[in-house]
Formats: C-alpha cells, sequence, structure tokens
C-alpha cells in the first residue's frame, strides 16, 4: 500500500526531478540528520567535547561507558567520546575532498564524452578502461609510500582513482539523453550546445550522479578510516577513527567494548551515504515493466459453475477481470471461437483486448485473474479448473504468439535448441527424431535449414515471428492466441505472415483469436470479429456487416478514422479524446464521453450486447445511427512555385561504402506535402534528418529557398530554426519530461529569437490554441497528457518559430487509429491556414495517400517510384 | 569477440606499463630518494654520491625505467634497497596466501550471492527484504572492524578457530580451510550482498521479458523457465561483476591479511609501504595489476561465451 501512495507522491511531482522531493522523504531526513549531526559534532568538537582528545587519564584506563566519560576511555585513559568527535574532523574533511575531487574529474569529463561522441568519447572510453582496471589501494600505497605525510595529495589521488566508474555512469547517462528525441528538437530549434547541456541533460542526470557520489562519499570514509587503521592516517597522539579501531584491536581481550563506538559511528555514516544512494535511486529509476508472475493474487473470485453447454471450442460468459488492487479490466465479456475458425478481437490499444487473450492461458501480468463468469475450452470451465489444469492446457492445446517476434525469443539460444526443447517435452524421442522434427517444423513454417543455428538478434522480425508459430506449433494446439501478430512487421512481411497463418489454419484445422488494431488485418483473415471498447465488447458479427454496416457509434467511428476509406483532400471523421484508462470509465456506456450520439439513458447504464433482434448481429447501442462525417472544401492542389526545399543526389552513410541514402533527388513547393513512403529500413528517417541537420551528409546538396544548406554551420542553422522544423514519431521522448510545456515552447523564442518573456508566452498561448489544447497546458509537464495531445504539442513546437517546411517524421504512426485522424486533420488545417509545406515520411501508404499531394517510394536507400498520389 | 580481446589486451599491456612507470614516476618525484633511505640520517655526501651511482639513481627517469622493464621481463624485479631480499623471490612466497584467500572467496561470493539472489527473485517477500537489509549491512561495515568482531567471537570467546596465522595447503589441508574460514568470511560477506542483489535485479528483469510469458504460454515448466532460462540471461550481467568482486577484493585482502597477521601480498604491501620500501612495494604493485589483467580476461572470455551478441560469427 505504503509502496503505491509513494509511488503516486512521486508522479505528482516533476519527473526527472524526484531526488528533490526523494531528499525530503522520512526515510532521507534519518541519514541526513545523522550526518548533519556529525558535521556539527566535528565542527563544534572544541566547544562541546567533555575533554581534550589527548588528555590521557591513567587513573581511569579501558574504562566502560560511565558518568565521567559517556563512551568510556581507552588504554590511555583518554576520553573516547571527545576522540571520536576530533576524528571525525579528520575523516569528513578527507571524504569531501574526494567528492570534490571526484565531481570534478568524473563528472566533467563523463558528460563530455557523452554528449560530444567521437573521438572524445573513445579516448574517454580507452582511458577509462585502463583507469578501471588500476587495483585502488594497491596504487595508493605506492603513493602513500612516496608522499606519506600530504594526506591532502592521498585524498586526490584517491579521488582521481575513483572517478572512472563515476564518468562512466555520467558517460551512459549522458549518452541516453542526447539520443532523446527532445534533444534533436532543441537542436532543430537553433539552442546552442551549452544551453542543452546546461538546460536539457544536467537535471535528467542528477539522479545516477547523487546516486553514485553519495555511495563513494562511503567508501571514501571507509578507506580513509581503513588507511589510519593500517597506520597511514594522521600521526599519534591525535585521533582518528580508524586508529581508535586498530588500538581497540589491541586490548581485545581486555576492553572489547572499544571497538563499538567507533565502529558504530563509522558503520552508521557509511549506512548513512548508502541509504541516501538507495533513496535517490529508488525515485528517480524508471518503475519496473511489470511484477513476476505470482507475486501477489488476485482477490478471491466468485465463479460459479455454468449452466448451458457450448459446442464452441472456446467460450467465454460475463468475463471479469481483476487485478490485485480491485481494478476491473474487463466487464461482461461474452466471446465464442469454433473449432477451426478464426475470430478477431479488435480495438484500440487499452481496451482490454490482449488481457482477454492472456486470461485464457492465466498469463496476466501482476497478478491480474479472471474474477466472474466462465471460460469453457472443449467442455472444461478453465476458471474453475485453477492453475495447475491451464498450465497442462498451455503449449499442448492453446498457444500463444505476441507483438514483438524478436524479444518473445530467448536471446541465449540458437532457433533450434528453442524449437526442440518444446519437441523433446511433447513428444520426447531420441536426439535425431527431435531435430528432424524440429526442422520439420521451420520447413512447414517456410524457414530455410540455415536459420535453425542462427540466435535471435540474427533474425528479422518476420523471421522471428515465423520461429514463434513454430514453437507454438509444436504442441498442435486446437486454438492459437494472435496477439498482434503483424503490428512490428513491414507491410510486405505481414501479409506474408497473415498468409502463413491462413494456410496453418486449413492445413491443422486449429482456431485462431487474432487480436489487432488494423481492420485491413482483420477483413483479410477473419469471418466474424468482436469489437472491444475500454472493457467492453461493444459489437460483434460478421467482418462483412461490421465493415459495411457498423451499429455502434465507435464501430463506426473508427471505421471512419480510417485514411484508407476517406475522400482526399477531406476530412476523416475522428472521435474526439482518447480511450480511458480503467480508473476514469464512466458509470454507463464506456463510450458515451465521446460519442455524437449518447444520450442520458447512455450516461446512466449501459445496454447489454447479448439480445439481438432477430437476424441482427449483437451490439452495445441502441441510438438510431448517426448522420455521415461532414466534408471539408477540397483542398486546392499547389500552383507550380519556385521550390522551397531541393534535394540533389544525397547520400548519408555511417560506414563508407555501406550508404543509408544513395542518390536521392526530391523537391517540396511551397504549400504542398511530399510524402516519403518506405518500409523500415528504407533510409526514409535518415533523408529527414539530414534535411535538419541531424546527420551529416556524406554527398550530394541541400538547397532551402535556393541557398545551400548541406554543410550549415551553427550560425546558419539558428538562422534557419525559423524556416525549418520538424515533428518526430514519438510524442513522449520529443518534449523534456522534467519541463513545463510552456517553457519549451518558450525557449527558442527566448534564446534564438531573444523575445521578452510576455511576448514569448503570448505567442505560446496562441499557437496552443491553434493546435487545439487551451492555455493552461502551457504550466503543466509532459506527463499529464496523453500520446495524442502530446504530439499536438510538440506540433505546437515545431510551429512556435513560424517556419514554412515541417519535416513529419512518422507523426502518427505511435498513435491509435482514432488520435491518428485528430492529427491528420489537424494537419491538414494547419497547412491550409498557415499555407505550411510538409515532407510527410511514412510507411503507411493509406496515410500518404490521405495526406500528400505528391509521393516519393523509397526502396533500399534509393527512389523507386515518384509522382502523384494515386486515388 | 576476437576484436574484443585484441582490444583488452592492447589496453592491458598499456595499463602495466602505465602503472609501472607511474610508480616509477613517483619516486623519482619523491623527496628524498632510495639512496637517502638506505643511508639514512647521517651521511656523507661522497659515499650518498657513490651509492646513488651504484643505483643507476643518477641516470635519467626513463633510462631507470627501461632498464627496470628490461629485468622485469625476465622475472627479475629487483631487490629490496631495505631488507636486500629479492622482490620477485619474496611476492612468489606471498602470493600462495593471497591467492587462496581471494579464490576462496571470490567462489564463496558467487555461489551464496546468486543462490540468495534467485531465490528472492522467485519467491521475493521476506528473502527480498533480507538481501535488501545484508546489502547494506556488507556495504557499510569496515572489513577490519568486522574482521576484529569476528576475531572476539570465534577466537577469542568461543575459541572454535584459530585467530591469526596461516597454515600452507601442503602442510596441512584441513587447517590450511581451518586458517581461511574467518579471513574469507569477512572478504566476502559485503560481495554476496551486491551479487544477490544483482542477481535478483538481473532475474526479476528476466522473468519479465516477454520470451518468458512465450515459454509459458508454450507450456515450458516453470523449473527450466527460472533456472535454464532466466538464469542463463541473468548470468550475462553478474558475470562482469565476478571480475569487477575480484578486483574489490585485490583491496579487501590488504585490511584482512593485516588483522588476521596472514604472510600474504597485502601484508608486504602494508610492511613495504612504512618503510618507504619503494621498489618491493612497486613489484607487488604490478603482480596485482597482471592479476587484474588476467582475470578481466577471463571474464570476458565467460562473457563471449554466455552472450551471443558479443561473439563473432
Amino acid at each position: 500500500m505504503t509502496a503505491g501512495v509513494e509511488e503516486f507522491v512521486a508522479r505528482g511531482v516533476r519527473p526527472g526531478r524526484r531526488w528533490r522531493a526523494a531528499l525530503r522523504r522520512p526515510l532521507a531526513l534519518l541519514p541526513l540528520g545523522y550526518l548533519a549531526l556529525l558535521v556539527a559534532g566535528s565542527v563544534l568538537a572544541p566547544v562541546l567535547a567533555p575533554a581534550s582528545p589527548v588528555a590521557t587519564d591513567l587513573d581511569h584506563v579501558l574504562a566502560g561507558p560511565g558518568a565521567a566519560h559517556p563512551l568510556g576511555t581507552d588504554a590511555l585513559g583518554r576520553d573516547v567520546l571527545s576522540r571520536l568527535m576530533y576524528g571525525g574532523q579528520v575523516s569528513l574533511l578527507h571524504a569531501a575532498i574526494v567528492v570534490v575531487t571526484v565531481i570534478g574529474v568524473g563528472v566533467t569529463s563523463g558528460i563530455a564524452a557523452g554528449y560530444l561522441d567521437g573521438w572524445f568519447d573513445r579516448a574517454f572510453t580507452w582511458v577509462v578502461d585502463v583507469l578501471l582496471a588500476i587495483p585502488v589501494l594497491m596504487t595508493l600505497l605506492v603513493v602513500l609510500a612516496v608522499v606519506g605525510e600530504h594526506q591532502t595529495v592521498v585524498m586526490v589521488t584517491l579521488g582521481v582513482l575513483v572517478s572512472p566508474g563515476l564518468a562512466r555512469v555520467v558517460r551512459g547517462a549522458t549518452l541516453a539523453v542526447r539520443k532523446e528525441l527532445y534533444i534533436a528538437a532543441a537542436r532543430v530549434s537553433g539552442l546552442p550546445h551549452h544551453r542543452i547541456v546546461t538546460a536539457h541533460v544536467l537535471p535528467r542526470i542528477a539522479g545516477p550522479i547523487i546516486v553514485q557520489v553519495s555511495l563513494l562519499a562511503g567508501g571514501a570514509l571507509l578507506i580513509d578510516a581503513g588507511l589510519s587503521y593500517l597506520g597511514f592516517g594522521a600521526q599519534p597522539p591525535d585521533p582518528t577513527w580508524g586508529d581508535m579501531i586498530a588500538q581497540a584491536a589491541s586490548v581485545i581481550d581486555r576492553q572489547p567494548w572499544l571497538l563499538v563506538p567507533p565502529g558504530v559511528v563509522l558503520g552508521l555514516a557509511i549506512l548513512a551515504f548508502g541509504l541516501l544512494g538507495d533513496v535517490v535511486r529508488d525515485a528517480t529509476a524508471e518503475p519496473r515493466r511489470n511484477r513476476p508472475h505470482g507475486a501477489h493474487r488476485a482477490p478471491a473470485p466468485a465463479l460459479t459453475p455454468r449452466e448451458e453447454r457450448s459446442t464452441a471450442l472456446l467460450s467465454l460468459r460475463d468475463v471479469e477481470i481483476t487485478l490485485p488492487g480491485g481494478q476491473v479490466l474487463v466487464e461482461d465479456l461474452d466471446l465464442d471461437i469454433g473449432r477451426g475458425e478464426t475470430v478477431a478481437l479488435v480495438g484500440e490499444s487499452g481496451c482490454g483486448k490482449s488481457i482477454t487473450g492472456r486470461a485464457v492461458l492465466d498469463l496476466l501480468p501482476a497478478g491480474g485473474a479472471v474474477t466472474a463468469g466462465s471460460v469453457l475450452f472443449d467442455g472444461t470451465d478453465l476458471a474453475l479448473a485453477g492453475p495447475r489444469a491451464i498450465r497442462g492446457l498451455r503449449g499442448s492445446r492453446i498457444a500463444l504468439i505476441s507483438q514483438d517476434p524478436v524479444g518473445a525469443l530467448d536471446p541465449v539460444f540458437t532457433v533450434a535448441h528453442q524449437v526442440s526443447e518444446l519437441v523433446r517435452l511433447r513428444h520426447g524421442g531420441s536426439r535425431a527424431s527431435v531435430r528432424e522434427r524440429a526442422l520439420g517444423l521451420l520447413r512447414d513454417v517456410n524457414l530455410p535449414e540455415v536459420v535453425a543455428r542462427r540466435y535471435p538478434h540474427e533474425l528479422s522480425g518476420g523471421m522471428a515471428q515465423r520461429v514463434a508459430i513454430a514453437m507454438a506449433l509444436a504442441g498442435e494446439p486446437s486454438l492459437l492466441i494472435a496477439d498482434e501478430p503483424t503490428t512490428a512487421l513491414d507491410a510486405t512481411v505481414q501479409a506474408e505472415v497473415l498468409g502463413l497463418l491462413r494456410r496453418l489454419q486449413e492445413d491443422r484445422g486449429m482456431a485462431i483469436l487474432l487480436i489487432t488494431h488494423d481492420w485491413s488485418v482483420v477483413a483479410s483473415s477473419c469471418r466474424r470479429a468482436y469489437v472491444m471498447y475500454a472493457g467492453h465488447i461493444v459489437e460483434s458479427g460478421a467482418v462483412g456487416d461490421l465493415l459495411a454496416q457498423p451499429r455502434h457509434p465507435y464501430t463506426e467511428g473508427l471505421l471512419g478514422a480510417m485514411p484508407s476509406r476517406a475522400e482526399a483532400g477531406g476530412r476523416l471523421a475522428a472521435i474526439p479524446g482518447t480511450v480511458p484508462e480503467p480508473a476514469h470509465w464512466p458509470r454507463g456506456c464506456h463510450f458515451a464521453p465521446r460519442c455524437p450520439l449518447a444520450t442520458a439513458q447512455c450516461r446512466s447504464r449501459r445496454s447489454p450486447c447479448s439480445n439481438p433482434p432477430p437476424g441482427t448481429a449483437p451490439a452495445a447501442c441502441t441510438t438510431p445511427s448517426c448522420p455521415p462525417g461532414e466534408t471539408v472544401p477540397l483542398l486546392e492542389p499547389p500552383l507550380p512555385e519556385p521550390p522551397l526545399l531541393e534535394v540533389h543526389g544525397l547520400r548519408v552513410g555511417y560506414r563508407p561504402h555501406q550508404p543509408v541514402v544513395d542518390g536521392v533527388d526530391l523537391v517540396v513547393r511551397p504549400g504542398e506535402t511530399l510524402g516519403l513512403l518506405g518500409e523500415s529500413g528504407s533510409g526514409k528517417s535518415t533523408i529527414g534528418h539530414a534535411i535538419v541537420g541531424l546527420v551529416r551528409p556524406a554527398g550530394g546538396r541541400i538547397l532551402f529557398r535556393g541557398a545551400d544548406i548541406t554543410h550549415a554551420g551553427a550560425r546558419q542553422r539558428r538562422a534557419l530554426s525559423t524556416h525549418l522544423q520538424v515533428v518526430f514519431q514519438d510524442p513522449h521522448g520529443s518534449l523534456n519530461p522534467s519541463r513545463t510545456v510552456g517553457s519549451t515552447l518558450a525557449e527558442p523564442l527566448r534564446v534564438v529569437r531573444r523575445l521578452p518573456r510576455r511576448v514569448a508566452e503570448a505567442r505560446v498561448t496562441d499557437v496552443l490554441k491553434r493546435v487545439g489544447m487551451p492555455a493552461a497546458a502551457a504550466t503543466r509537464y509532459p506527463a499529464a497528457f496523453s500520446g495524442g495531445q502530446l504530439q499536438r504539442i510538440a506540433i505546437a513546437r515545431a510551429l512556435v518559430l513560424e517556419p514554412q517546411l515541417v519535416v513529419c517524421d512518422e507523426p502518427t504512426s505511435a498513435l491509435d487509429l482514432s488520435v491518428q485522424a485528430q492529427i491528420l486533420n489537424l494537419l491538414l488545417d494547419l497547412q491550409q491556414q498557415l499555407g505550411l509545406s510538409y515532407l510527410f515520411i511514412s510507411h503507411d501508404i493509406d496515410v500518404v495517400r490521405f495526406v500528400c499531394h505528391r509521393v516519393v517510394v523509397l526502396r533500399g536507400g534509393r527512389i523507386a517510384d515518384h509522382g502523384p498520389v494515386p486515388t | 569477440m576476437l576484436r574484443l580481446i585484441a582490444h583488452r589486451l592492447v589496453v592491458s599491456v598499456a595499463l602495466v606499463f602505465v602503472v609501472s612507470l607511474a610508480a616509477f614516476l613517483l619516486q623519482s618525484a619523491a623527496p628524498g630518494d632510495l639512496a637517502r633511505a638506505i643511508l639514512g640520517q647521517n651521511f656523507s655526501v661522497p659515499a650518498y654520491e657513490e651509492l646513488r651511482h651504484q643505483l643507476g639513481l643518477d641516470q635519467p627517469v626513463l633510462t631507470q625505467y627501461w632498464n627496470w622493464l628490461r629485468d622485469a621481463v625476465h622475472g627479475d624485479l629487483g631487490s629490496s634497497p631495505i631488507s636486500g631480499l629479492s622482490v620477485a623471490d619474496e611476492i612468489s612466497h606471498r602470493l600462495p596466501v593471497t591467492l587462496s584467500l581471494i579464490g576462496c572467496a571470490t567462489v564463496v561470493t558467487t555461489f551464496a550471492g546468486v543462490a540468495l539472489g534467485v531465490v528472492s527473485a522467485v519467491r521475493g517477500g521476506r528473502i527480498g527484504r533480507v538481501v535488501d537489509v545484508l546489502s547494506l549491512v556488507g556495504y557499510a561495515l569496515p572489513s577490519f572492524w568486522f574482521a576484529l568482531t569476528m576475531v572476539t567471537l570465534f577466537a577469542v570467546t568461543v575459541q572454535l578457530l584459530p585467530a591469526t596465522g596461516y597454515v600452507p595447503l601442503g602442510t596441512s589441508p584441513a587447517g590450511w580451510a581451518r586458517s581461511l574460514v574467518l579471513p574469507v568470511a569477512t572478504l566476502a560477506l559485503p560481495g554476496i550482498a551486491v551479487f544477490a542483489k544483482q542477481t535478483r535485479d538481473a532475474m526479476l528483469d528476466a522473468l519479465s521479458r516477454d520470451y518468458v510469458t512465450a515459454l509459458r504460454a508454450n507450456g515450458v515448466p516453470e523449473r527450466s523457465v527460472v533456472l535454464r532460462h532466466a538464469l542463463r540471461n541473468a548470468a550475462i550481467p553478474v558475470a562482469t561483476l565476478v571480475g569487477l568482486t575480484f578486483i574489490g577484493l585485490l583491496s579487501g585482502t590488504v585490511f584482512v591479511e593485516s588483522v588476521f597477521a596472514m604472510p600474504g601480498l597485502g601484508g608486504l604491501a602494508v610492511q613495504a609501504t612504512s618503510l618507504h620500501d619503494i621498489r618491493m612495494i612497486q613489484g607487488v604493485v604490478v603482480v596485482f595489476t597482471v592479476i587484474v589483467v588476467a582475470v578481466n580476461l577471463l571474464v570476458d572470455l565467460a562473457y563471449g561465451r554466455l552472450n551471443p551478441k558479443a561473439r563473432i560469427r
């Protein structure tokens, strides 16, 4: 419970600066308080100490704790407490010297290496490799042997010797931040490097730096004490903590107590630094993806056996799926799959499709479970059967393939090894027969034999998905749950994998539950489909009927949002808003807040999906269908004008003789949208990056309004930033999470344009309004917005400098269908209002066809085709 | 992989050069030289010059270094001007003690830490918290202080084990083992907790991956998922930790040998430092560096075997 609350509190503060809040938590106050006490006790020792640290009292040697000497006396009758306080002066000063050295050497060099990259980084890595292998204590002993009495030199040396570890961490963190899209955006905005480092990089890596420095401070105390224990510290009779331990050791058989005070004070000080580091690390670390399976159990289910029998292979009735906290993810779900049938479960992300698929196999993350209803598989109720029975079905009766094909294979074993393991599990037999069978499975999924010897990282996405399918087939299951099996694949590979699934289904009579968000996949593979929205099935029926006559407004809205079904030049019938999180589901129909037809009745209760009028498919909406979405006047095709952007023979290559982009020519005219269409690896994004100056071209020329910008310097780029801007694919990465939207948007105006604050703020409000965001958005952090809203803000950031050309690098491919429609509409509106030109980079032919005037098709870094958009 | 090892070898050779040269330069920068150290407080200038000449100290530093390096390559690390003993002989006498200590401590740390980490990743809950507390305690306790406490408990109070000293393996294997229990326990404690934590994190990470879900969905038994697939993946980051732990133990052994009066290299280095016997400690540092280089190479090879992505095709 407390962990949850802490997490919530941590989310409430500025992300990226969570360490500040972390230091104010009770767990951090304790070590901070202890360290403050130590510092005060040492600094004020001359005032506070009960006795002189060197005053001997031979009448009271080796006394235990008492009134005269709170912590007793040592072998010479000296007051232990006083010696501790004075000893602290030396130890803390030494730790401070080490920390200052480490920060000076380690942090500076780490940031420089991580940010500058190139030869400096290579030299840095080399030096760090060498230094990390130096035995620290031994080297310190050498230095001590030479300069023994100069403790400061020894401590500075210690600082230098432990710097490489910190420098490496700082470099890694800097490198990670430098690759963030918002850094790229800041560079395109024309911000100078020193500004990017201080305003965008340093605040993000402060957390890891504090953690490391805290741990190093503890380590410095330890080594300092160790050295004085060995007799290399301050000379007697001056006290140090380590020396006190050494003296205690010599009288260990007469007064063991003497070991306690210095040991405990020193141990607690190191512990305090360690705890501080832990607290800051826990607060700044990314949350773990999900908990291990079975760590928590869902609340006790209320399951009752079902009366009615079912002839379907899999039949779900009134299924409810709940997380351990009581959060309901899926409600009243009914779904049937017949033997050998392929059924689609369609919907946007966050609707509960994958959860439903995994619930059948009891593979829910974070201990979620089916808490009501029944899951009949081949006559057995899985919800009642218990985990052991379900485990018995996995692989042998029901199998699963998932979205990320490479991630679904164990990276340390070869393909043959992984397939063979399953074959052995299912069929046993000799080594040779297992191998033969495994190779047979690979042949079944159209993979050549050489693939068997490869590791997962040596496979393409399509190959990996075939391997995953082969593994799923090893147990000859009667149901395959295919969770977005083609989403991560390129269009041509996608078609091949779907074809393979169709063939296997026909050959083997295997039923498939196809979970997808893509209607074209549904249309090509399934006869029947269920449409899911926010945990409910809203409509089901034959795919043809769903596409032709959708009965639920959500289905209709989804179809209307598809660029392939829209008229070019018009607008998409976008559904406003986004899919709500389960915690924010409304009371009645979950779709009501986004539905143009919602009535008071819709908002108060949900119509059940179960009782369709005879002859029609079930739908959860009784409101009559809405009128078709209105069309906006067609966009005027642009007149031939002098080009805005010209690219001639562009070549980009990271290695010689391996160009990523090889001889590309293109032209963008004012007011037009040029589509750049290609599959992954075709070089389309690289072209965009070369135009905005994020990568260096190896050859060719880039002209903007006639001026050569191929190798533009920092000054020319800064001037260019007011003409040429970029919008990236990932809206979450393209805004700095630790700054408000307003400060991100105002930054280029203030730094590049040097506008006064008031003017800049007015301009920000203006631009936000233009992209459909309220002015209040300026005061909030990116974490407060959904993906679609963030992409609007990212577009606002591109527009704030009033450019003529915006490079849109897959601006909608990370978004759901309904949100994509909103963003595409927005881009078209902005073009019409502001006369913008777009270079629109995409892999989606339907989207390109919808928004672009002309298109260039890329394959393998070369232009394969170009011309006006086919209609 | 081959490139990685070649790179590592180049770095290693550079490292041995840098360390030994740095020791030499430091020595020449030091106030008062070897000759003065040998002669003590009262000496005559001609005798001093004579000795400097004998020791080769009147030559430029780099020439001195070259002479030393030439001898070192042939196994001659010079002799101590203080004790007159051959540095190489002295080191080879003491090397077995230190290697026994560090070797045993590494093995104990690795096995205990990995086992604890796996259990706490799979079972979670209470064992996880024990690991957390243990790792903080292991980090915070000064090893020499912990060693003294162990001596007080097990050698002075209970008299179960010898408080100090070392019995060579050849003399009495049982005695060797008994003499190692306390020092190895002291050395291993902080490392076990680090290993357990790292193993747990790596295991939890592996267990949260898609391939684990896929394996479970394909009906692979949980035992195989955890011990074959997850552990094998978790071993990749843990392997690098073995090297780092070993290098860390080279520092720890200095304190532990001192507390338990073990005649090892750590003790030799401390003794040489307090006598300002730079020749001797320089020899020890070079030997330590060579050990580090060898261990790093082994770790790289193990890493390459464990991680197919690091292997050459």
